[in-house]
């Protein structure tokens, strides 16, 4: 369960758009990540002037204000940003917003290829083999 | 601590990746009355636990299942792969690798070209880097045995090489990125072809067709994609090569200038494998480190690391391009500006390589902003609308770029291991031409975009030339058969031998050049 606040940075991070989710609404399991990022969160609160104050404001506000934390403290927060985008960008209703299966790869695999190409290729391999040795001995 | 001594044998194999794998199946079918004994620190995989049967098989991606031994270990590590640390601060290129049975084959884009010619003959054509003490030639049969045994999927008639057997499969299929790539080099006259690849485009030995689900690089579930733990150790293994796994070689034991054999450490204590022959191949940076913790001395060890310069243009397309689907780095290459042409400014040359499309995680986590509205915006559109031409260049050793010792113990019980790496100018001018040579490619097959990524630091599987093979014993580790000069009974048998190290992916030379040494040896031993 997050906080308002916690939901207000994860949209921050990573609103919806059109199909694709919000973070907050994406189902994702962020507890873990959140408390190992704790110290971030407290740094964007303290930028915001409390996490009230942030869970208040507009996004384009939050955005701001996410922003200024960054220029100060670069690397937790984008340590944060990797590991919420990394939950958040392998979750089925996000991938799934993207055009992509969420199914896992295997055991279905994917077709690859169209009728046609291998002949198209073949012509224009031709060209290729025509210039005959490009290699220096 | 007491050290167990055990019975002695012919030979010991340090690792159990490419090069150990191809220099032992080589062995023991030439001198098959050897007893072979092979130490691996790691384990084997288990294929059905593998991230691509899993949904949430994207967060592997980027976590456990990374392809940099020092972002697994931060993920928590996973048990088949044996990783330590490597400290690589002061290196430009990341290394990455897998410490198991297979080596890095287990996480391989299975790239498969050979060297071209003049790749052995840098000094002499081109007044750079070093001869290699053999030639194309010379090695030619040992990459024939070496594609047979790994079953290469490719197409002949490249006439960018010199002839090559008919492989057993044909390419792994281009798909609409690879057409799309294609189109664009035949527009503008350039050569390209399909590249070979150790990964089966239909069955073939035992193991199946690709089926094109994407992460190549986290273990392949079906094995279609060729590994040494399926295609070189089960053999091996079934001619009485014995396998010790979580066996952690902490010294090869060196007497009045001859090898005694290997002290390592398993969960049950500490072990002396008494042994005539001592092969040490744990690639560019382990073979490094064993031999420096050894006291090997030797003025090259560890020195002229080269990895590959690599950098890529991305194109951003109108049209679909398949998506994150299909062996990454398996589509197609351009030769057109491999062999040296001085009007450029630089000697050697470029390799440029279609690669495909990553997970929609991956690509996220690479974005310039990965966050915030902008970042939707931009994945929208690039993911299955983008294809990336990798550029690699010839990395000329460099004495400075080195493997060395952190002075402290590392968890394993060895010495801790740093890398130190600079890209040279020479590689920064080669880089900036591809990427100029790759940007027009892109646009010519109609990209309506392209953004340029002038270095690419998760780039460094290539470990290269710490232990150079020539015939100097100032300016080289071993001969040109891997013996260490001054130490009799000791080998190596990886790309630690690389004198030079070409402008492309050199797992199939490690292959061809650690099967030659296994033959010279067994020639030797015979």
């Amino acid at each position: 369960m997050t906080t308002t606040f916690e939901d207000a940075v994860l949209d921050t991070l990573f609103p919806g758009l059109g199909a694709i989710p919000p973070a907050s609404r994406a189902g994702l399991d962020v507890a873990s990540v959140l408390a190992r990022h704790g110290g971030v969160l407290d740094a964007i609160a303290a930028t915001a002037g409390g996490r009230e104050a942030f869970a208040a404001a507009d996004p384009a506000r939050r955005a701001h204000l996410l922003a200024e934390t960054e220029r100060g403290t670069p690397a937790p927060v984008q340590a944060l940003v990797l590991a919420v985008s990394a939950l958040y960008h392998a979750s089925a209703p996000v991938v799934e917003a993207y055009g992509w299966p969420s199914r896992p790869p295997q055991p279905q695999g994917f077709a690859v290829g169209a009728p046609g190409d291998e002949a198209e290729a073949d012509g224009m391999l031709e060209r290729v083999r025509a210039r005959r040795q490009i290699w220096r001995g | 601590m007491s050290v167990k001594r055990l019975e002695p044998v012919d030979v010991v194999v340090v690792g159990a990746g490419l090069g150990a794998a191809a220099f032992t199946r080589h062995l023991v079918e030439e001198a098959p009355s050897l007893s072979v004994v092979v130490l691996e620190r790691g384990g084997w995989v288990d294929r059905a636990a593998l991230p691509a049967f899993r949904a949430d098989f994207q967060r592997d991606v980027l976590g456990p299942y990374a392809t940099s031994p020092n972002v697994r270990l931060a993920a928590g590590g996973i048990a088949p792969s044996a990783d330590y640390a490597v400290d690589d601060s002061q290196s430009d290129f990341k290394p990455l690798m897998w410490s198991g049975v297979g080596g890095s084959t287990i996480n391989w884009a299975a790239h498969f070209p050979r060297f071209h010619p003049s790749d052995f003959r840098t000094r002499s054509l081109d007044g750079v880097g070093d001869d290699w003490p053999f030639t194309y030639r010379d090695l030619e049969p040992f990459y024939d045995l070496n594609d047979a045994r790994f079953g290469i999927a490719g197409l002949p008639g490249d006439p960018a090489y010199p002839p090559k057997p008919a492989r057993p499969m044909p390419p792994i299929a281009l798909g609409r990125l690879g057409m799309t790539a294609a189109r664009g080099f035949d527009r503008l006259g350039w050569h390209w072809w399909p590249v070979d690849s150790a990964i089966n485009s239909r069955a073939h030995a035992g193991r199946p067709g690709c089926n094109h689900c994407g992460p190549c690089q986290q273990g392949c579930v079906t094995g279609a994609k060729a590994s040494t733990d399926m295609t070189h150790w089960p053999e091996a293994i079934a001619r009485g090569v014995e396998m010790r796994t979580g066996a952690v070689v902490l010294q090869v034991e060196i007497e009045a200038g001859r090898v005694t054999g290997v002290t390592y450490r398993t969960a049950e204590g500490d072990l002396f494998q008494p042994a005539a022959t001592v092969v040490v191949a744990g690639n560019g940076i382990g073979t490094a480190r064993l031999l420096l913790a050894s006291g090997v001395s030797s003025p090259a060890l560890g020195c002229n690391l080269m990895y590959h310069g690599a950098g890529y243009v991305r194109g951003f397309f109108a049209e679909d391009l398949d998506g994150p689907v299909g062996p990454t780095g398996c589509a197609i290459y351009s030769h057109e500006f491999y062999e040296t042409d001085r009007s450029r400014g630089f000697v050697r040359g470029v390799h440029l390589q279609a690669t495909r499309e990553n997970p929609l995680a991956v690509q996220a986590a690479r974005l310039p902003r990965p966050w915030g509205e902008e970042a939707h915006a931009a994945l929208l559109r690039e993911f299955r609308h983008s294809m990336a031409i990798l550029v690699v260049n010839e990395d000329l050793p460099e004495h400075e770029n080195h493997v060395g010792l952190t002075g402290e113990t590392a968890p394993d019980g060895l010495p801790g291991v740093k890398v130190v790496y600079r890209l040279s100018d020479h590689s920064r001018r080669a880089l900036d031409f591809g990427l100029d040579r790759a940007e027009e490619m892109l646009r010519a097959a109609g990209a309506v975009e392209t953004v340029r990524v002038p270095l690419a630091p998760f780039t460094g599987w290539h470990l290269l030339g710490t232990a150079r093979m020539g015939t100097d014993p100032l300016t080289s580790v071993t001969d040109g058969s891997g013996r260490v000069h001054g130490v009799s009974g000791l080998l190596v048998a990886d790309g630690s031998l690389f004198t030079t190290s070409a402008a492309v992916n050199p797992g199939s030379t490690i292959g061809a050049l650690a099967t030659k040494v296994a033959d010279d040896f067994a020639r030797l031993v015979a």
